[in-house]
């Protein structure tokens, strides 16, 4: 009795340590607030990585609670690989394409309107204006794989080996991707 | 910030900036998802994986029914497809319609006598020789063979000349067998026919089986006295009457058409003749000079293509030439054909209606009797050449086979023709020919356009 006590007062406290691998194993059978954590753990990083391919907040925003609703209803189709987020970046990856397939579908937008409308977006959003100056750059300069890698480093608070793992590309060229892509930054806004 | 403050950014600063950037973008979202949607269970998962193997599965099976389909269906219209009609005439006219494979596909009762034998029949999906045995077993039944005079038409119709003449024989063969378990004996009279809307209607005016009609229309062709009411008269018997009255009379039955006799003495039959296909070159001249006996309808029936014939009347020729006329075809059903060919003083010139090439030009020169004399050619150009020959007599036939000449299109053939020299101081006697080649076989041509054979009275060969 004491110990099935102590295990249902620990649950709250212990649900942040353990690691997104386990809890998202818990979110398989149904545990709601072991999904609340893995949210918690996990929220920075997969904004930023939505962000980076989507390239636009509001649609970050949408595919965010798409991609947490996924993982949530298909957790039970994680093989445990130690690579959840990988896993979860699939899945966001996949709906973020799915978003631009029904963007090209619906309307005849080009790539300068979508481009306009972000800017715009992000003009709006953004207040802080050094900051602003230095996401959109980075949105816009950057490749695909790159801004991946930059934003799931500065924003999402990866370490190097982390991304390179989730991103499933050696750490030497996660490394060298990323210096790359700053070394462009630093060149793009010296010139601004 | 301004643009100087951007310049001093460094690295450090811009991970900075990208840090609280999207720091303050990043949207709590959790409590828009909604945890009460039902979450998918492994089991749907895998069976999702299985599912979709599944439908693999499902679609390969489906190409494979397909193509099964597709074969069968293939073989099945290939035996569903009427590939030759074969036409037994008596009196009672039967169809019989068979695939490729020689299995009836129908038998179609032609007139009134021909539906009181087929009525119990059941001929469909049988083996064309099985059917022919019974539909004549069904006539020796019913008497339309007896053991009297019997004439039975067969007619033969296929795309491939080649088939339609392996057809015919099958057919003859199991007609001569079927009459012999019978102990009967009859003429058979066997056809190749061609399509003819012009015969159709013959037949349907007449109500009798296109074969019939076939028959007749060639009749009428090569037998020239024979008039359109004759031809009425004709329709209206059955073939053992037509039969007699062919003999009676003694009209050419020529083209495809075989007569052939059964062995056992036949009386009234005696007198019919067999003429081989394979007989490819007949020259009408040669028939009819050779057949003094001939009667007028003999003479006159060879002309079967009026427009090919000229008579030298139409040339204005001195009394020392002669103008013969020949066709030639070939092979590919290209044709060349001899406008006129002139004989004087040793020189044959031979005049062709349509262009023709020469390589190394051969040529030879015989008289009725086979003996050849010495000639050669001596000038050709695209319409014309020039045989030079010697030691020919006057008033004689000769034949010339000229080698080395091929139409403007097509291959090289031989090309035959006949020319008379002339007995000087006679008036210039008129000739008339059709010469074929040997090259002509019976795969190239229509059967009714270029073979015609010659039956005579005075000469009766039988098979």
């Amino acid at each position: 009795m004491l110990f099935m006590g102590l295990m249902s007062l620990d649950r709250p406290d212990d649900y942040g340590r353990l690691s997104d691998e386990k809890l998202l194993i818990k979110v398989a059978n149904g545990d709601q607030e072991a999904f609340r954590q893995l949210y918690q753990n996990t929220d920075r990083t997969m904004y930023s990585f939505i962000l980076s391919i989507v390239k636009n907040p509001q649609d970050a925003e949408e595919i965010m609670q798409e991609v947490f609703l996924k993982i949530w209803t298909s957790a039970k189709s994680y093989k445990s690989q130690g690579k959840p987020l990988a896993w979860m970046f699939t899945i966001a990856r996949n709906l973020c394409y799915m978003k631009f397939r029904d963007q090209k579908h619906d309307s005849d937008v080009t790539i300068d309107d979508l481009m306009g409308v972000e800017a715009g977006e992000v003009c709006q959003e953004i207040e802080m204006a050094a900051d602003k100056m230095v996401l959109l750059a980075a949105l816009q300069i950057l490749k695909e794989e790159e801004r991946e890698i930059v934003l799931l480093h500065t924003s999402g608070g990866l370490k190097h080996r982390e991304i390179a793992a989730s991103l499933n590309i050696p750490l030497a060229t996660a490394l060298s991707k990323y210096n790359r892509a700053m070394k462009k930054m630093e060149n793009y806004l010296r010139e601004e | 910030m301004n643009q100087s403050d951007h310049r001093q950014l460094n690295k450090k600063q811009i991970e900075a900036c990208l840090t609280s950037a999207t720091q303050d973008l990043i949207p709590d979202v959790l409590d828009h998802i909604d945890l009460s949607t039902p979450q998918e269970t492994v089991e749907l998962h895998t069976r999702s994986i299985f599912v979709l193997r599944r439908r693999v599965i499902a679609s390969l099976i489906a190409a494979c029914f397909c193509m099964i389909a597709l074969a069968g269906g293939t073989y099945t219209y290939q035996n569903g497809r009427v590939d030759s009609v074969i036409g037994i005439d008596v009196n009672p006219s039967v169809e019989l319609s068979v695939n490729k494979r020689n299995k009836v596909l129908s038998a179609q009762a032609l007139n009134e006598d021909a539906r009181n034998i087929m009525e119990q029949m059941d001929l469909k999906g049988v083996d064309l020789n099985v059917a022919v045995n019974a539909v004549i077993g069904a006539m020796v039944t019913n008497g339309y063979l007896t053991d009297a005079d019997n004439a039975i038409l067969v007619t033969v119709a296929n795309d491939s000349v080649k088939k339609a003449k392996n057809l015919r024989s099958t057919v003859v063969g199991d007609i001569k067998t079927a009459l012999k378990e019978q102990q009967l004996e009859a003429v058979v009279y066997d056809q190749q026919a061609i399509e003819e809307d012009q015969v159709k209607s013959f037949a349907l005016d007449y109500g009798i089986s296109y074969g019939k009609a076939y028959f007749l229309k060639e009749l009428m062709d090569q037998n020239s006295s024979l008039t359109l009411d004759d031809m009425k008269d004709l329709a209206s018997l059955n073939m053992e009457q037509i039969a007699k009255v062919i003999t009676e009379r003694s009209y050419a039955v020529g083209g495809r058409t075989e007569v052939t006799e059964e062995t056992k003495e036949s009386t009234s039959a005696s007198e019919t003749t067999t003429q081989k296909n394979t007989m490819e070159t007949v020259s009408t001249e040669e028939a009819t000079s050779t057949q003094p006996s001939s009667e007028t309808e003999s003479q006159t029936a060879t002309h079967n293509n009026p427009t090919q014939v000229q008579t030298s009347s139409a040339t204005p020729s001195s009394s020392a030439e002669e103008d013969t006329t020949s066709e030639q075809d070939n092979k590919s059903g290209e044709k060349i054909k001899i406008d006129y060919v002139d004989y004087e003083d040793g020189v044959v010139m031979v005049y062709f209606k349509t262009k023709v090439k020469w390589k190394n030009p051969t040529v030879s020169v015989k008289d009725e009797d086979g003996n050849t004399y010495s000639a050669k050619v001596s000038d050709t150009d695209s319409e014309s050449c020039e045989i030079d020959v010697t030691g020919l007599s006057q008033g004689k036939e000769y034949t010339f086979v000229l080698g080395g000449i091929s139409p403007k299109i097509g291959k090289q053939v031989t090309v035959k023709g006949v020319f008379e020299t002339p007995v000087v101081g006679e008036e210039d006697s008129e000739s008339e020919e059709t010469t074929e080649t040997q090259a002509t076989t019976a795969a190239s041509t229509a059967p009714t356009e270029t073979e015609k054979i010659e039956q005579s009275t005075g000469k009766i060969t039988s098979q």
